[in-house]
């Protein structure tokens, strides 16, 4: 009898691309501390840590509705809109946890919103959620009416003291974004729950057949896409000292390319929140090499754009390889394939 | 081992509108060992299948399910567990993850992993099967992932184990391996109701075998010293009008109008030829599962193959698309009318002369009035019962809607004309009408090739008859030799 063949590790924990993605995210670092001596500079670090914790926060709840085949455009309105929330709250005189509790409930009430869409009426996620992020974004233009462009700058100090603290030179937002994608990546792999998002991803009908539900689980998928959000809304808030018209613009498509590059996939059924991590740490470091390099920001949008359409053709092509499409067909070559 | 059977059905009926699916079909499943349930294309198995799975109610009858009457709705919730035809199976996950799906050990809120994977192992170790508890299914062959769907089906112990047509997407090897799973299974005490077409496979492995044929029962045996035959000529044994043979005579020296060769589609069909000369009806028959479906989507370009070789009169065909195909002469009718053959909300006469816009085009702009004159006159070519050209075809009926298909495929005078179940929901009258057409086709000198899963209408129609199996060609009968008996044997009988 033959021995069976033992399954990879990575294979097994479903951590290929992932690796990928760190090894690419190591050999950018590397390259950067050699090139650029401002890298490991401890304002610089400082700012990437700043940038990743929010985005590491959204994209958690962007990666569970890729795991299942959906996507939420209406992120980064939503980061706008839920740190508005909070700052009109904390003007108004509210207390601090009450400012807060604004923000989040306006996160949620949009991600019901969204969820309800999708998952009760079967409206397509594309169409409602980029609805849903012009819709937010003409709501925040509405109520900055007549306010100056910098928007809410006084906050009262044990608000902002929420985004500022820190334990041995380490942002505390950035620790808390960490141990929270700890807790989402222990939830998928030690939880049925958890698990039942990849088995709705990979084959929704069979999922339907042993009792998954799932509409249900589509539906709180986009409520905590929508809470995440506003999460990183009110804490970037405090971090700022700022709640503007201008935060969270772009955001959603960089949290996309971020979590296809970590690992998940359009067509669902793949994905990490390590995976996660890895893409957004990958994108803020791109674009903090950007700045080191001196690369004009304008080129900076290309290139992102770029990587997001290469990322996207390997993964169909994958998909299609999988499937046992010869090479030549993938590509459209010749249509059919005959012989002459 | 009780003497009550696990099963009985008595006197069930079911009905799709005017389709009798099932009239009175009564037979019993004893406890222990595997039985299995014959019948051709439409002789009722599905619908059978459905109703002991709990997924359809029956219109009259009763199903016993040990000793007890049940409603559908008790038996979807009970003792049955059913691996249908289509692998439904999570290609992301571990094969322990699917066996297990639904019924995860639990352990204090986490899964417990260590005794998934340890009974996942045992179960694989049992039927002898050298795959790891860990591996992703993805990266299992077809054959393996059906087994795994099956462990998942034996895991949760249910009682009565349903296969439905487990070896039809698999090759030989796999099927083999499935064979010897289902025997270890049956000597282990399980009771398993097989649903197949190979009937080497039925007579390898079943206790006993029941045969349905136009939605009935005929007959339920015991397997011993049964051969193929025996039971084909239970499958087939109607009464047929008499068939007006066609005479081949003369077909031998047409010219060539469309030769196939080792045409190939991955989990589609291997190897595929076929030749059609002028003049000539060529037939293609499969049961299902046996890429005869595929090869006729394929044969047009609709989902491209990936190797093969093909000549349209006389010339080898490079580019295989339907564009490029009906430039040089060639036209398909579309099987599925409704989801893809015809613009439900437009009138008759879009539909019929939208594969010739362009010839009925002056300087780029559509000619209003010719389209009107050309749809009048195929309205009264095809006999299509409609108050004119106007009418949308929704406001039809099944069979008038089918022959606006038939229309707008000859529309633009092809020579090689493919039909892909051509008479598939329309009524008799119809039916003869598109037979007529057919004929009338052939007949001018054009080469017709028909995809059927209706056998008699094949037989009826078609000059010679390619049989398909196992997604590969199986043979070839002509003239005199055509009959249910002979396609059956090839479509159902041997390796």
């Amino acid at each position: 009898m033959t021995a069976i063949r033992k399954t990879p590790f990575l294979r097994a924990q479903r951590l290929e691309q992932e690796t990928i993605t760190l090894a690419a995210v190591a050999v950018m670092t590397l390259a950067l501390a050699v090139m650029s001596p401002a890298f490991l500079d401890v304002n610089n670090i400082a700012s990437l840590q700043t940038s990743i914790a929010p985005n590491l926060i959204v994209s958690l709840g962007m990666m569970t509705l890729f795991m299942i085949g959906r996507f939420d455009l209406s992120v980064g309105a939503v980061m706008g809109i839920s740190g508005i929330a909070t700052a009109m709250a904390l003007n108004a005189g509210a207390p601090v946890p009450v400012g807060i509790a604004a923000g989040l409930a306006v996160g949620l009430a949009i991600g019901a919103f969204n969820g309800f869409m999708v998952a009760w009426l079967g409206i397509n996620h594309l169409i409602v959620t980029l609805g849903v992020l012009y819709m937010t974004r003409g709501v925040i233009e509405v109520i900055m009416v007549g306010q100056k462009l910098a928007g809410f700058t006084s906050f009262p100090p044990g608000f902002t003291a929420l985004g500022q603290w820190s334990i041995g030179g380490v942002s505390g937002l950035f620790l808390f974004a960490l141990v929270l994608c700890l807790c989402f990546e222990l939830f998928l792999r030690l939880t049925f729950p958890g698990r039942s998002l990849l088995f709705l991803g990979g084959n929704p009908q069979a999922a339907a057949a042993t009792g998954l539900n799932r509409r249900r689980i589509e539906f709180l998928a986009f409520v905590l896409s929508g809470g995440m959000a506003a999460l990183a809304g009110v804490l970037m808030t405090a971090r700022v000292g700022m709640a503007n018209r201008y935060m969270g613009e772009g955001l959603e498509m960089q949290i996309f390319i971020a979590c296809l590059i970590g690992g998940g996939s359009i067509a669902g059924g793949k994905g990490s929140y390590i995976g996660a991590l890895v893409g957004v740490a990958f994108i803020a470091l791109l674009t903090n090499a950007f700045n080191l390099l001196t690369v004009p920001s304008e080129w900076q949008a290309v290139v992102i754009g770029g990587v997001l359409v290469l990322v996207v053709v390997v993964d169909a092509t994958m998909v299609l390889r999988k499937a046992g499409r010869p090479w030549r067909n993938i590509f459209g070559l010749r249509p059919a394939h005959i012989r002459g | 081992m009780s003497d009550e059977p696990i099963l009985s059905l008595s006197g069930v009926s079911k009905s799709y509108g005017a389709v009798k699916a099932l009239q009175g079909v009564s037979f019993t499943v004893a406890r222990g060992g595997v039985h299995a349930i014959l019948g051709e294309n439409g002789a009722g198995k599905s619908t059978t299948l459905k109703i002991i799975n709990g997924e359809v109610e029956p219109d009259e009858g009763e199903v016993r399910l040990g000793g007890r009457t049940t409603s559908a709705a008790d038996r979807a919730l009970g003792d049955i567990a059913m691996v249908h035809q289509e692998l439904a199976v999570f290609p992301n996950m571990s094969v322990a993850e699917n066996i297990f799906v639904g019924r995860m050990p639990r352990k204090g809120g986490r899964i417990d992993f260590a005794r998934m994977h340890e009974r996942t192992a045992e179960l694989l170790q049992l039927f002898g099967l050298l795959i790891g508890p860990r591996e992703i299914l993805v990266q299992l062959t077809p054959g393996q992932q059906q087994i795994v769907e099956i462990l998942r089906a034996v895991e949760s112990d249910a009682s009565l184990l349903i296969l439905d047509e487990p070896t039809s997407g698999l090759n030989n090897v796999e099927a083999e391996t499935l064979m010897q799973l289902i025997k270890r299974l049956r000597a282990s005490g399980h009771t398993i109701l097989y649903v197949s077409h190979r009937l080497h496979e039925v007579l390898d492995i079943s206790n006993h075998i029941t045969v349905l044929r136009d939605g009935q029962f005929v007959e339920t045996l015991e397997n011993s010293g049964l051969t193929e035959d025996d039971l084909i000529r239970r499958m087939v044994g109607r009464n047929l009008e008499p068939v007006e043979t066609l005479d081949p005579a003369g077909l031998a020296d047409a010219p060539m109008a469309l030769r196939v060769e080792g045409m190939s589609l991955p989990e589609g069909f291997d190897d595929m030829r076929l030749e059609v000369r002028r003049g000539e009806i060529v037939g293609v028959f499969g049961l299902e599962g046996s890429g005869a479906e595929e090869f006729s989507r394929a044969i047009f370009g609709v989902v491209p193959p990936v190797s093969g070789r093909v000549e349209l009169l006389g010339q080898p065909v490079r580019d295989l698309s339907p564009a490029a195909l009906m430039a040089r002469g060639m036209s398909y009718l579309n099987g599925n009318r409704k989801e893809a053959g015809l613009y439900m909300d437009r009138s008759i006469a879009d539909n019929v002369t939208a594969p010739v816009l362009d010839r009925l085009s002056r300087f780029g702009l559509v000619d209003k009035r010719a389209i009107e004159a050309q749809a009048r006159e195929d309205i009264r070519r095809f006999a299509i019962r409609a108050s004119g050209p106007e009418v949308l075809p929704r406001q039809l009926s099944g069979g008038n809607q089918q022959k606006v298909l038939v229309s707008a495929c000859l529309a633009s005078a092809p020579e090689v004309i493919v039909l892909n179940e051509p008479t598939r929901g329309v009524d008799v009258g119809a039916k003869a009408e598109v037979h007529e057409v057919a004929r009338r086709e052939a007949a001018a000198g054009k080469a017709l090739v028909v995809f059927s899963s209706d056998l008699p209408e094949l037989l009826r129609l078609a000059h010679r008859i390619v049989v398909m199996r196992s997604r590969r060609h199986a043979g070839e009968v002509a003239g005199r030799e055509m009959s249910e008996e002979s396609v059956m044997a090839l479509a159902a009988g041997g390796h």
